[in-house]
């Protein structure tokens, strides 16, 4: 993933500073998206999970489409080598799609790179990109938001936010959100609170006992309540049984 | 250190206030900014100085260009610009405006940025 390969840099640079910016911005969809919305009229949003750098000036894309309807992707006669596709998830119209496709079609990741920006989220609607990236402080996003103007020759900022703690790279959240997703409010306070309280660790710094305490529950209601829990992530990660 | 404070609502004026106080010094000046609304300039400057700040009110004026504010922090030397955060993005962030992006995007400034719970803080000024 292009995270793996440039981030890296990018997170100990932005790391050695006490405080970043976290900035959102949208511009006019092109390259690689539009060329997806292209061969799928059905697309109607794409987000970017990965991109590795490969060798020739090509890159290994990892994206997410949604559809309103059944996704055929015809992407024979364009830049973009489709690697593999699969239904994102059942009852739903998403696919995860691997492909491969000319650096120089995904000027948005090429100039964040550059610019040593570590990018959250890009997700793409036929008339525009949304992306949330970091960036160091005000100098650093002048820079970014000029080499993505140039590159798409136009910028709209649309919020910013000081952040102490640098949020996960690109499709980490989306992981994290679907896990959560799944679960109900009061499942995800007990999974934190276990979780925070040592329970999962190995050694367990907290027995079920002194968690069930913590909650004010019975050991066993609490055992009941986590098998729930660790039942529902298996679904979502193995599908229902 | 002239600082500018440019307020846009009436919303969270004391939390303003209050963010403002801990970034200015007693003995710097405070140059109020209320675009089209000189009205409600008076009574805010007296909030800010009810907190020991030292507080100028400079003429009323429609003219809320990115350019006409940096030539007026400019004339006036400021090394400081707060702009009050209109409102916030779903996902918590401030929301960035015409005015704000044509602050943070400008050539011939720079310096540091500070987001708050209610005012951006541009310091630390140096023009082009």
């Amino acid at each position: 993933m292009l995270s793996n390969a440039v981030a890296p840099r990018a997170v100990s640079h932005l790391m050695s500073t006490q405080s970043m910016l976290r900035v959102e911005f949208q511009f006019p969809t092109s390259g690689i998206a539009s060329t997806v919305f292209d061969c799928c009229t059905e697309a109607t949003t794409i987000e970017l999970n990965n991109a590795l750098p490969l060798i020739d000036s090509r890159s290994l894309i990892f994206i997410t489409v949604s559809a309103s309807e059944e996704l055929t992707i015809a992407a024979e006669d364009t830049e973009l080598d489709i690697v593999h596709t699969q239904p994102a998830s059942a009852g739903t119209h998403a696919h995860y799609v691997v492909a491969s496709t000319p650096l120089d079609t995904i000027p948005l990741v090429v100039a964040l790179a550059t610019q040593m920006a570590v990018p959250h989220q890009v997700t793409a609607t036929p008339a525009n990109t949304t992306a949330t990236v970091s960036v160091r402080d005000w100098e650093h996003l002048k820079q970014v938001a000029d080499a993505i103007e140039h590159e798409h020759g136009s910028l709209e900022l649309l919020g910013t936010t000081q952040v102490d703690r640098l949020s996960p790279p690109l499709g980490s959240e989306q992981i994290r959100h679907a896990m959560a997703g799944q679960l109900s409010a009061s499942q995800l306070e007990l999974l934190e609170t276990a979780y925070e309280m040592g329970y999962f660790n190995v050694p367990q710094d907290a027995t079920v006992a002194e968690l069930a305490a913590t909650l004010d529950i019975s050991p066993s209601t609490l055992s009941e309540r986590l098998r729930r829990v660790e039942r529902t992530l298996c679904e979502v990660v193995f599908g229902p049984s | 250190m002239t600082t500018l404070l440019l307020l846009r609502t009436t919303d969270h004026r004391s939390a303003i206030i209050e963010t403002v106080d801990t970034v200015v010094s007693l003995t710097e000046p405070v140059y109020l900014i209320r675009p089209n609304k000189a009205g409600s300039i008076a009574r805010l400057s007296d909030d800010v100085r009810a907190r020991g700040l030292c507080c100028a009110t400079t003429p009323p004026t429609a003219d809320t260009t990115v350019d006409a504010l940096v030539r007026y922090a400019e004339t006036v030397n400021a090394g400081r610009i707060c702009v009050e955060i209109r409102d916030h993005t779903p996902a918590g962030k401030a929301r960035v405006d015409d005015l704000v992006q044509g602050l943070l995007l400008y050539d011939d400034i720079t310096g540091k940025l500070r987001v708050h719970d209610h005012i951006f803080v541009f310091a630390e000024l140096v023009y082009a």
